[in-house]
Parts: structure tokens; C-alpha cells; sequence
């Protein structure tokens, strides 16, 4: 499967952009090549809410959402092989809500290709679910085009250890159209989680707002590229794009790159980023007041974490705050053991200098 | 009077470098002592050695609490077991409420010693009478810990956790500084409130203000690492006149 793969168009598209950019991650014909994880995480379990209906099962196919819809994608077998064309129109003053909940297994891939219009005055809500299994691969192209005043709103959930690349271009045509992207990355494993997210700012007085987190486990990897252009008739642009990353482990990373192309001259393009592993001084703060290590670590991740999830529609709220929460707790649990085992090395030491061993 | 804290001989270091060389002092139960020092003596390096800081390494010496061997105990346990640190620069954790944490921390004492969860309005009526002793509001009580907190709304939030938690020993790093005069009254009494036969207090500190409100046992000297005098009352006020020139190690 992994020869298909290779010259599957958008895998060579892929690799292309990445030699045009230099973009500082593995560029996909290497992440064909490498081993897999052999690890699997916990899958994705989350019950969806009965108000969400489900949308029409095909693979291409235009339509319009106006009310609650989910839209479910399993990549479920090896070799399996799952294509997706979506072309979506939100009316004009109308709201949409949708769940895009895409779970891609071992040897599986997914591509999927999303268009969206989005009316003036229109608003639409996504919750974008990602399970990409250690071995799966989940390529996505967002393409959206937002009128006058409208407003779109992604909540982004991702978890796994496989590999994903989306790339995603919002064109704001219409003046005060408003884009808003926060997205929460769970990451562990040999994860690869690319993101290329630009925005257009191409009317008056648009907003636009890229908020990500990131927990990095084991030897995962993310890199976010978050490219805003503002074109001469941006004007009054407000922008603002921030990622901010826990690496837990020495093996992962972050690459977080922020690009500004601006043509006009009244615009705020702000942006920001930091990473670090978790505040040692936070944790000693709190076991100092008799929490264990794991709960202490638990409590940071989840003080980091888990704000980003406040958007979510409220019956989904509680599931994914308690899904992210295991996986958390997971995640800590294995940073106390890797720690415990370094102390103990220490103590050891200690035990010694003290003349005790 | 027993002994509740047994400091004999203690040697730490951080990153290499000693710190504190041979400091002894012994702390009875319901006693109250500061200890003073200039800058740069190895306070705060007492305070987190005694709360279990990892970065600070013991390379000499024992700390003795209520008869057990404190440097055997992690962080939690010895938080457990009744020691409080009151943390010269409480740490700011937003998302993780103040009364979340108190529970939490609550919650833990219990689980170790094998009773009951202590029930939510229990808990809320504890917290609620203390905080309104320290002019703490129930908004600031449901805001992320320390989370936008002044410099002095921290150092009450400190007296708030010590108050809920009633530890044997507090020891409070430097909790009079940032004070102004009001904050200092509110802080006094907290800590005098929790003064009882079997408790005690460290108090660390630059100034003898705080000794104003809180009349402690002993005051103890510490200059480069080490206890260089200690005496009564009278020694903070001998202090305030005479700085700490007197006790600076000599040249050798």
C-alpha cells in the first residue's frame, strides 16, 4: 500500500509544497519510509449528541447545512481507503453546526477535500474530531469562502499517533467577515500533525484568530504554519494567531511558524508562541500542598488544556473535557513514572554523599 | 516541651552551589521562631529544602519532623504529614480554582490517613469563614489559583491555604513582603490564630515589622548559610538598630 501511497497525487503534492516552503518537518515521502509506532493509542470514543443528524454517507457531493450536522468518516481497515469531496453553501443569515469527526485506523488513509460558502451574515460552527491511529494517514484541504459579516468558528480536537496534514485557506470577501480557529492537539507516539492554516483578509475591517495547544508526548511532532495575508483592501485588518506547546518528553517537538504577507497599511496582525515542559515550580507548588505527583501533573495539563475546549457546543462539552482528561491523566502518569525513576537515580546519589548507602 | 523539627548540621546546594553550610536549629511544639537574615543568606533555600524542592540538594546533615526523617519524605507526604509552606512567590494556576485546589489538597489528607472525603459543605464553610478573616472574597475563592491576584491578595491566599489546612509546622517564607501596614494586620492574625500548643511557626523574614504583630519564642541569626546568633524578642529589635554587619563571616 505504501507504493500506492507515494504517488498518490496529493502525497506528491505534498512533498512538493513542502520542498517550495522548506518547511522544517519530514516532508511525506520520509514519513512513508519511516517505521511505524508500534504503540496504539486509546481510540477516540465520544458519544455524539441525538440533535446532531447525520449527514448524506456519500463520497462527493454538495449540499447545504443549516442545522446540526455530523458528518462521520471511519478509515477503518488496513489499506483502507477513503475519499471524501464535500462541497458545503450556508445561507445567507443562517447558523450551521456541524460535527467533522474523521477516524483513521492503522494502514488506512483519508483524504478529504472540503469547500464551503458561507453566506453574509452567516454563521458556522465546526468541531473537528481527529483520531489518527499510529500508521493511518489523514490528509485534509479545507477551502473556504466567507461573504459580508459572516463568521466561522472551528473547534479543533486531535489526538493519536499518525499522521495528518491539513491545509486550510479561509478567503474573507465581505467586510467583517470573521475567522476564528482554536484548535487542542493530544499528541504521543511517532505523531506527525501538520497544519498549514492561512487566512485571507481580502475586505475591510475582518478579524481573524488562530488559538492552538499542543501536548507533545513521546516522539510526536507539530508543526503549525499559521500564514495570514492581508490584501490592499484589508484594510482595518485585526488579526491574531498564538500556539502554545507543552513538550513532555526530549523527543517531541513543535515548529511553529508564522508568516505576515500584508499589502495594506491600517492592519494589527499580532502573533505569539511559546513552549516548555510543565512549570516545575507549579508542580512543587501543588505537592506542596499534598497533592500527588500525578494528580499535581494531571491538573496542569488539564489548567493548560483544557480552556480550549470551552467553545464546544454544551452537550459535547463534558465528553470531550472527560475524553481529554484521561488522556491527560495518561499523559502525566507516564511523565511521573519517567521522572520517579530520574529522582530515584538522584536519591540515590544523595543516599551516597550523605554517607548512607 | 518536645522537639517538633530537628535541624542538625544541614549542607544544600543548588546547581552546584553550597548554600547553606552546617545550619542547626530546633523548633519545639507551639513554639513560634524567625528566622532573619540579609539577602543572599539562604532563607528561601531553608524554606523550600524543609517543603522538599528537588532542586535543591541535601548534601549533608538531617531534618528531623516530629521524630521522622523529613528528607525521606516527597513534597506531598511531607504536606501530609502537617508541614505547610507559605510560599514567598505563590504561583499563579489559572484554570485550577482556589477551592478546587483546597479540596483537592483536602481530599488527599484524607485518602492518606483513610478517612472520609470531607463532605462539600463542610468544606465550603471552613473555607468561607477563614477567607472572610483575610478579606477574601468568594469570587477571588472561585477565580484560578493566585490567578490575577496583587502581590498581597497571594501572599493572603497563602495565610487562606495554611488556615484550611492547619498544618503543625507553617513555615512562611518571606509572607510579610509586598505587605503594606493593613495587609500585614490581616496576615498577623491569621497566623495568630493558628497558634496553639501544638502547633508552631517559622516565620523567614528581611524585617522585623512582622514581629511588630507577631511576638515570636526565639529569633535566630542565619548569615552565610549557617545560624550565626540566636536569642529572644530582643535580638529582631537589636537587629533593627544595628544591621547585620556584625554577624558577616570574617575574612580569613
Amino acid at each position: 500500500m505504501s507504493a500506492a501511497l507515494a504517488e498518490h497525487p496529493r502525497a506528491a503534492a505534498l512533498s512538493a509544497a513542502g520542498a517550495e516552503h522548506r518547511w522544517p518537518y519530514t516532508p511525506v515521502r520520509d514519513w512513508l519510509a519511516s517505521p511505524q509506532a508500534a504503540a496504539e493509542a486509546e481510540a477516540l470514543a465520544l458519544p455524539l449528541p441525538a440533535h446532531y443528524a447525520p449527514a448524506p454517507d456519500a463520497a462527493r457531493g454538495d449540499w447545504q447545512v443549516d442545522a446540526a450536522t455530523a458528518h462521520v468518516v471511519r478509515a477503518e481497515a488496513q489499506a483502507d481507503w477513503q475519499e471524501r469531496q464535500w462541497g458545503w453553501t450556508v445561507p445567507a443569515n443562517t447558523q450551521a453546526r456541524v460535527v467533522l469527526d474523521t477516524r483513521v485506523a492503522a494502514g488506512a488513509v483519508l483524504d478529504l477535500s472540503l469547500r464551503a460558502q458561507i453566506g453574509a451574515g452567516a454563521r458556522l460552527h465546526i468541531l473537528r474530531l481527529v483520531d489518527v491511529a499510529a500508521g493511518g494517514h489523514g490528509f485534509e484541504t479545507w477551502q473556504f469562502e466567507q461573504a459580508e459579516d459572516s463568521r466561522v468558528d472551528v473547534l479543533e480536537y486531535q489526538v493519536g499517533a499518525g499522521r495528518s496534514h491539513l491545509a486550510l485557506n479561509s478567503r474573507l470577501q465581505g467586510a467583517q467577515a470573521e475567522f476564528h480557529w482554536q484548535g487542542l492537539a493530544l499528541l504521543g507516539g511517532q505523531a506527525r500533525a501538520v497544519a498549514q492554516l492561512r487566512v485571507e483578509h481580502l475586505a475591510p475591517a475582518c478579524r481573524s484568530r488562530l488559538e492552538l495547544r499542543n501536548v507533545l508526548g513521546g516522539r510526536s511532532r507539530r508543526s503549525v504554519i499559521g500564514n495570514m495575508h492581508v490584501a490592499r483592501a484589508g484594510q482595518q485588518t485585526d488579526s491574531a494567531q498564538a500556539c502554545h506547546s507543552l513538550l513532555l518528553t526530549p523527543g517531541a517537538r513543535v515548529d511553529m511558524r508564522p508568516e505576515l504577507e500584508i499589502y495594506a497599511d491600517d492592519v494589527q496582525c499580532a502573533h505569539g508562541a511559546t513552549s516548555g515542559d510543565l512549570d516545575e515550580t507549579a508542580l512543587h507548588y501543588l505537592r506542596s500542598r499534598g497533592l500527588d505527583s500525578n494528580t499535581a501533573r494531571r491538573l496542569l495539563l488539564e489548567s493548560f488544556a483544557l480552556p480550549i475546549l470551552g467553545t464546544a457546543d454544551e452537550g459535547l462539552q463534558a465528553p470531550l473535557r472527560d475524553d481529554a482528561g484521561t488522556r491527560l491523566a495518561q499523559m502525566g502518569a507516564d511523565l511521573s513514572a519517567a521522572s520517579a525513576a530520574r529522582v530515584s537515580a538522584r536519591g540515590r546519589g544523595r543516599d551516597q554523599a550523605r554517607g548512607r548507602a | 516541651m518536645s522537639s517538633l523539627l530537628e535541624i542538625s548540621d544541614l549542607h544544600a546546594e543548588v546547581d552546584g552551589t553550597p548554600i547553606l553550610k552546617g545550619l542547626s536549629l530546633t523548633l519545639g511544639a507551639g513554639e513560634v521562631h524567625a528566622v532573619m537574615g540579609p539577602n543572599g543568606s539562604g532563607k528561601s533555600t531553608l524554606a523550600q529544602v524543609l517543603s522538599g524542592r528537588e532542586d535543591y540538594e541535601v548534601t549533608a546533615g538531617s531534618i528531623r519532623f516530629d521524630g521522622v526523617d523529613l528528607l525521606d519524605m516527597e513534597p506531598e507526604e511531607r504536606a501530609i504529614a502537617g508541614l505547610f509552606l507559605g510560599f514567598q512567590y505563590p504561583v499563579e494556576i489559572p484554570g485550577v480554582s482556589n477551592l478546587n485546589l483546597l479540596k483537592a489538597a483536602l481530599n488527599a489528607r484524607a485518602k492518606a490517613r483513610g478517612e472520609e472525603e470531607p463532605a462539600a459543605a463542610t468544606l465550603l464553610g471552613r473555607v468561607r469563614e477563614a477567607a472572610a478573616s483575610l478579606n477574601i472574597s468568594n469570587e477571588m475563592l472561585k477565580r484560578g489559583v493566585n490567578e490575577g491576584f496583587s502581590g498581597g491578595e497571594k501572599k493572603r491566599n497563602e495565610i487562606l491555604q495554611m488556615l484550611v489546612l492547619e498544618p503543625r509546622l507553617a513555615v512562611l517564607d518571606e509572607t510579610d513582603s509586598g505587605l503594606d501596614i493593613d495587609a500585614i494586620r490581616v496576615v498577623s492574625q491569621g497566623i495568630n490564630s493558628l497558634r496553639d500548643p501544638q502547633r508552631s511557626v517559622l516565620l523567614i523574614t528581611h524585617f522585623q515589622r512582622l514581629l511588630d504583630h507577631i511576638t515570636p519564642d526565639r529569633v535566630h541569626i542565619l548569615v552565610d548559610g549557617a545560624i550565626q546568633a540566636s536569642g529572644g524578642p530582643e535580638l529582631a529589635q537589636e537587629l533593627e538598630a544595628e544591621g547585620y554587619a556584625r554577624y558577616a563571616p570574617q575574612p580569613a
